[in-house]
């Protein structure tokens, strides 16, 4: 199954009469279970390819597909529920609710599925236990150190048990042995569920832990 | 825990994340609150005390009438059977009742002379329904037979005082004109010259006497709730009747329900421009704190909150502003009724001598559960129109916008 498909997909930023190509004509599939990892300067267009993979914008021209699902047309609504389902989502700054604990943090988006409070606990802990954070639970998003908050971004991400993750620089704003730790996190997650992830970085050390590397340069991919 | 509690948790947490701005603006919401409810109170109080004072002084809160008696009211109209409407005012329960016999007539003293209306009262049952007695300054309420009551500025402008002798010049039920001199036996003053000056009391049998009038009754005036009197009055008439005419307060002085109506158009109106600056007070705060949050949104959106439920979560917010304004202005108005309740506001400084003070010019204020609620609502349904906006905003940002936001 294509978990994502991207079709001749092109995004201009128009500012008046300046127009910035930051995706001119990608075309790319990505399978089932695959850990692949975009990579490329700043302003490649990263950014751009996730944000468009992950229904958060839309394409200039080109289509896109997702679980072999045409997604042009989605109403805000459609997309946000497409969402909810399908995807998971991990950011460079982690993006957790600072007023919520850990613990909440990870039920929010496990509310948004209609599930019962016994399993919602059941899959809350199991998560948790997941990323190492069974200890921290209670505590608030802004007590947790950086690469704990990346853990529970990342039990969030999950929790749902979506088909697939997309990545930001998930280690982008941590040190490197907490990095690693994070990517090998996602790698046991991709290889333990057969979660497909699909995440940007340029760091080396990253990159090389893919399975596959998808280089951006200038908003195409290098061959 | 559901999806509504858990917002509700992110809402209260967020609004005492930056608390001095979240109490500035409780303390404005709750400011309003608390002058929406005093304000209703001190205004039903007011319209309380027009009400008693315009009642009390010659209407009561019904009055029954020969059928036509406004069209004809020198010919004396009779209420035709007095026995009747006493079985009737029995059945209802109606116990505080003054009957008159009242004509229009002449007073005269040596070369001076004034209109007035005579009536003829029971004084034994006139202060049930009436506080003319209340305000008598010389002499007694019950003058005696061959003696009437009159009014001290009534009395000033005809040079006579107490003991003085009048005179009245009449018409009788026949239509026959005469003239009869009397003792003045009582003087009262309600501070109100106009009513003063036009109104003169004698006893019932000694009018029916002099008018050739025997047994006859024109009016029977009944003190009673005014909040009821409609009803009464509508079920009185059912019972009696077409050849009565049964009015309850609100259609004998029309002019009272206007001003009230008026005082009632007016408080809404500043009620508006208060919970206009209110909304616009709420609306700022939650305009913050969209723009303050603008990534947290973009972040609740990637991960399939809907824009319903991110107006959801902003509504919440105005919402808990609101509840805790009305909580605490509502605590404070009631406190402060209470004590405006016992010890009223004395506007006899403030105001010259009008009808509807008559009976007391200390305002005390009244506040019913009904109001209390309105006022409850009025806020909180402000605080959610004003968070609608920011929270429509919140709910149109770009994902991506929202998410590179800093």
């Amino acid at each position: 199954m294509n978990v994502i498909g991207l079709e001749e997909v092109s995004k201009i930023y128009r500012n008046g009469r300046t127009a910035l190509t930051a995706l001119d004509k990608v075309n790319l599939r990505i399978e089932a279970g695959e850990f692949t990892c975009i990579a490329g300067p700043s302003g490649s267009g990263k950014s751009t390819l996730l944000h468009l993979a992950g229904i958060l914008d839309t394409p200039t021209s080109g289509t896109i597909s997702l679980l072999d699902r045409p997604c042009a047309g989605f109403s805000r609504t459609e997309a946000a529920l497409f969402r909810r389902h399908h995807l998971g989502f991990v950011f460079q700054t982690f993006n957790l609710v600072p007023v919520l604990t850990a613990v909440e943090n990870i039920e929010y988006a496990l509310m948004l599925h209609e599930l019962s409070g016994s399993e919602r606990q059941k899959r809350v802990t199991e998560v948790l236990e997941e990323v190492g954070l069974a200890d921290w639970r209670n505590h608030r998003a802004a007590d947790l150190s950086g690469g704990q908050q990346q853990r529970v971004a990342i039990a969030r991400a999950i929790v749902g048990r979506p088909p697939l993750i997309l990545a930001d620089e998930p280690t982008g704003s941590l040190d490197s042995a907490t990095g690693a730790g994070i990517i090998d996190l996602l790698r046991a997650i991709n290889q333990r569920q057969g979660t497909t992830f699909l995440f940007s970085s340029h760091d080396v050390r990253v990159i090389e832990r893919a399975d596959r590397v998808i280089r951006l340069v200038d908003g195409g991919i290098a061959p | 825990m559901n999806l509504l509690f858990l917002q509700l948790r992110i809402a209260l947490r967020n609004i005492l994340r930056n608390r001095r701005r979240t109490w500035l603006t409780v303390a404005a919401v709750t400011f309003s609150v608390f002058c929406l409810i005093v304000f209703q109170g001190l205004m039903t109080g007011l319209h309380d005390k027009m009400v008693a004072s315009s009642l009390g002084m010659d209407l009561g809160a019904i009055q029954i009438h020969a059928a036509g008696y406004e069209a004809n009211r020198t010919a004396l109209p009779p209420i035709p059977a007095i026995g009747d409407v006493h079985r009737v005012l029995s059945e209802k329960g109606v116990t505080r009742i003054a009957q008159r016999l009242k004509t229009p007539t002449l007073l005269l003293a040596g070369p001076r002379s004034s209109a007035v209306i005579l009536s003829g009262i029971d004084p034994e049952a006139e202060p049930e329904v009436t506080f003319i007695a209340g305000k008598l300054t010389r002499g007694s309420y019950d003058p005696g037979a061959g003696r009437l009551l009159l009014s001290e500025s009534l009395a000033e402008s005809l040079a006579v005082g107490l003991d003085g002798t009048v005179t009245l010049m009449i018409q009788d039920a026949f239509g026959k004109p005469l003239a009869r001199r009397f003792t003045v036996g009582g003087l009262y003053n309600t501070g109100l010259s106009s009513f003063d000056r036009g109104h003169i009391y004698m006893r019932l049998a000694d009018v029916q006497e002099l008018l050739h009038a025997p047994g006859k009754i024109t009016e029977i005036a009944i003190q009673a709730s005014p909040g009821q009197a409609h009803s009464l009055a509508l079920g009185l008439a059912e019972r009696l009747g077409s050849g009565y005419q049964v009015r309850d307060w609100r259609a004998l002085a029309p002019d009272l329900v206007q001003l009230m109506e008026l005082n009632t158009a007016t408080f809404r109106l500043l009620i508006l421009i208060v919970f206009a600056i209110v909304a616009m007070g709420i609306a700022n705060t939650m305009t913050t704190v969209v723009f303050e949050r603008f990534r947290e949104f973009g972040t609740l959106s990637a991960i399939g909150t809907t824009p319903a439920g991110i107006v959801t979560m902003v509504l919440l917010e105005a919402l808990l502003l609101g509840l805790f304004a009305a909580v605490l202005g509502t605590g404070a108005a009631l406190a402060a009724c209470l004590f405006l309740a016992g010890h009223g506001i004395d506007l006899g400084h403030f105001t010259s001598a009008n009808q509807y003070f008559v009976a007391g010019a200390v305002l005390h204020a009244r506040i019913g559960g009904m109001e209390v609620m309105v006022a409850n609502l009025i806020t909180l349904l402000t605080a959610l129109f004003a968070g609608m906006v920011p929270a429509l905003r919140a709910a149109r940002l770009d994902p991506v916008e929202a998410l590179r936001h800093s």
